[in-house]
């Protein structure tokens, strides 16, 4: 590498002249030599050198310390002061200026080889922090993830731009507050306030972040649902814990994004369910009253030919059987009540047929008004406590079954309880899973939830919940 | 002789074709008129003030518990018979608390109906054996079950975290932050645990879960 350009600012010319000789001798390019403040400044506006050797008497109005820091805070050229002067005055304006040495005359030839090294050594270790500096800072104002760091009493150190955007903070108000005072956070879910970000890291053991379904309220009052977050340590070059950095990120969009897959999702799964229900609606109908009636009619039409003939009996007992056979069919693929009954009839109906073909025993309670519903809906329940049931019957190992139906206020609650082995979570997977996924679609197309819970040994509930706002708004749509 | 006017209201032709024939062997009736749909019953029952309406129930449009219910509404005397497949205690106990005078099913001797009809011109009620069979069962089933020893109260797990939890005055909120579940969650196990013990308030829930032991 070539050697450093040197610019040489001295009043002396028999001092200067003998500072090149012995400069470039060991190979330095003296850019200039020149004896004042104002022809140095106006020399480096169109040449820069790699160092500036400055002596502090100069020729003109400026002195060399005057230039140094000039040079320093406009070119940022490191300076090596050359002087004679070492009283305590000099000296100590000279060290307001930074400089990166400071020779005393008369001094040694490789007395300024060693400075004007070190200080170029130096200056390059100092340009490349700042350098590295700046780019972090930029990345760190620059990235959508919002990032706080807070000090060891968690006050708040530094915001970027995000954060400060989301919290609606400036930072000159924040800076040095207790983070909990800036950063407020609740839980969507359990509705707990005043969540400390800090709290998260030590409350729930070796999780580094905060719980998700956080919303942050901002100062003026704005709700942003944040999430992904991170909690990390900031240590210094001993490795002592001198504070915290928290990363989290505006969940608006995704959350935008998951509602709008969700109900899509809801959408589909509603227009299967319910082209399944009405195509088994049809043929229901078809078998009941198209091939039942017409049996019916034939029965009545073959009793009326001979009353007395056996064949004619026989034939009879033959359409009764074919009678009963498309009645049975048709109730299987859709019970005929659902459409002349309300829900808590057909569900005690669907208790009482299933109790008897099982030695389990069924109780059905019904309370509340008049569950009003559409016939969609009424399928729904229906279809939910048939699996349910059937689920208990397969593999619960129960003797007694409670399905309770009540509307309270908005909700209508249904659930189904047994006394049997219960749900664990193994072979949760492997029972009927088809089924739960069912009772949950159409508990979800009615805009309400599905829960299944278990204990080990104490039986097993199946509990839905629909508001019956969303029941109205589904039949209008 | 006035010969009975009958109506029919079937939605099914040859359903219709099958009574009129029926009825055609009695000299002293005489079918005055067919509907096919439950709106059509209504309005020929009102036009031709028949002695006798014949109602299927499962109709397209409005289904024949509804037709009975309006005719009885404005004529608590009308004489209805249905002739219906559903053998269902509920169809059966709906269209008796209605008022209807006799209920045949379809699939049943055309005897029965012959009879029904007969007995409910004659101003008795009439409900075929196979009718009488179901309504006799339900009412056994339900006498069954009320001698059922009402069952012990048994908590599951969860029921009993709640419970102690009320006891401890929290609410729905605090207690789904402190079980991990959603309030809504909570609210259908307070629910669910009111009606197993049969209280009207959560006060008295936890008294009487005290006084049971179950705390």
């Amino acid at each position: 590498m070539a050697k450093a350009s040197i610019l040489i600012i001295e009043d002396s010319f028999i001092v200067a002249y003998h500072l090149q000789a012995t400069l470039e001798g060991e190979g330095y390019a003296i850019l200039n030599k020149l004896d004042s403040g104002e022809s140095a400044i106006s020399f480096i506006e169109h040449t820069r050198p790699d160092l500036v050797l400055m002596d502090i008497m100069l020729a003109g109005p400026m002195d060399g310390i005057e230039t140094a820091s000039i040079i320093k805070s406009r070119f940022n050229i490191p300076v090596i002061y050359i002087t004679a002067l070492t009283d305590k005055n000099t000296i100590s304006r000279a060290k307001i200026t930074e400089p990166y040495g400071y020779l005393t005359k008369p001094f040694e030839d490789r007395e300024i080889f060693t400075v004007i090294e070190m200080a170029l050594y130096k200056h390059d270790i100092e340009s490349r922090l700042k350098q590295s500096e700046e780019k972090y800072f930029s990345t760190v104002n620059s990235i959508s993830d919002a990032v706080i760091t807070v000090d060891r009493e968690c006050n708040i150190t530094f915001m970027n731009p995000t954060a400060i955007s989301l919290s609606q903070w400036t930072l000159h108000d924040a800076l040095g507050k207790p983070v909990m005072e800036v950063l407020k956070l609740k839980n969507e879910i359990t509705k707990e306030e005043s969540i400390n970000p800090v709290q998260c890291l030590v409350g729930r053991g070796n999780q580094n972040r905060m719980p998700d379904d956080l919303i942050l309220v901002g100062r003026k009052g704005m709700q942003v649902p944040v999430g992904e977050s991170s909690l990390g340590p900031q240590l210094n070059s001993r490795g002592a814990f001198i504070g915290l950095i928290i990363v989290f990120k505006d969940m608006t969009e995704k959350r935008e994004h998951e509602r709008v897959l969700r109900d899509l999702q809801r959408q589909r799964m509603t227009a299967l369910i319910e082209g399944q229900e009405t195509e088994r609606s049809r043929i229901a109908k078809d078998l009941h009253d198209g091939l039942g009636q017409m049996l019916n009619a034939i029965k009545m039409n073959a009793r009326m030919i001979s009353v007395d003939n056996q064949a004619a009996n026989d034939l009879s007992n033959l359409l009764d059987e074919a009678i009963l056979e498309s009645v049975r069919i048709s109730e299987n693929l859709l019970p005929s009540k659902l459409k002349d009954f309300d829900i808590a009839v057909c569900l005690r109906s669907l208790c009482t047929t299933v109790e008897k073909s099982t030695p389990l025993r069924i109780s059905f309670q019904a309370r509340g008004c008049s569950f009003e519903m559409d016939q969609l809906e009424k399928v729904n329940f229906y279809r939910i406590t048939q699996e349910a049931l059937s689920n208990v019957i397969k593999h619960a190992k129960a003797t007694a079954v409670n399905v309770n139906l009540l509307q309270e206020g908005e909700i209508i609650h249904l659930s189904i309880e047994d006394n049997g082995k219960g749900v664990s979570e193994d072979n949760r997977n492997s029972i009927g899973k088809k089924g739960l996924v069912n009772m949950r679609d159409r508990a979800e197309i009615m805009g309400g939830k599905f829960i299944m819970e278990s204990n080990n040994g104490s039986g097993t509930i199946v509990m839905v919940e629909v508001p019956v706002s969303k029941l109205k708004v589904h039949a209008e749509a | 002789m006035q010969k009975h006017k009958i109506l029919i209201a079937d939605d099914h032709a040859m359903i219709r074709q099958g009574v009129k024939s029926l009825l055609s062997r009695n000299k002293e009736w005489h079918v005055v008129g067919e509907a096919v749909s439950g709106a059509e019953a209504i309005s020929q029952y009102q036009s031709l003030k028949p002695d006798l309406l014949i109602l299927d129930i499962s109709m397209p449009d409005i289904n024949g518990m509804d037709v009975s219910q309006r005719i009885l509404s404005e004529d608590a005397q009308a004489k209805i018979i249905i002739l219906s497949m559903y053998d269902d205690e509920d169809y059966i106990g709906r269209c008796m608390e209605q008022g209807v005078k006799g209920y045949v099913i379809k699939s049943e001797t055309s005897g029965e109906l012959e009879y029904a009809v007969q007995t409910v011109l004659r101003g008795q009620n009439y409900f075929s054996s196979q009718v009488q069979k179901v309504i006799f069962n339900k009412y056994s089933n339900t006498v069954a079950r009320k001698k059922q020893k009402e069952p012990e109260i048994k908590l599951t797990t969860r029921e009993k975290e709640i419970v102690g939890l009320m006891s401890e005055g929290m609410t729905s909120q605090q207690m789904a932050g402190t079980l991990f579940i959603s309030p809504r969650t909570v609210e259908t196990h307070r629910a669910n645990l009111m009606k197993k013990a049969g209280v009207k308030n959560s006060i008295e829930l936890v008294k009487k879960m005290e006084k049971l032991g179950l705390l």
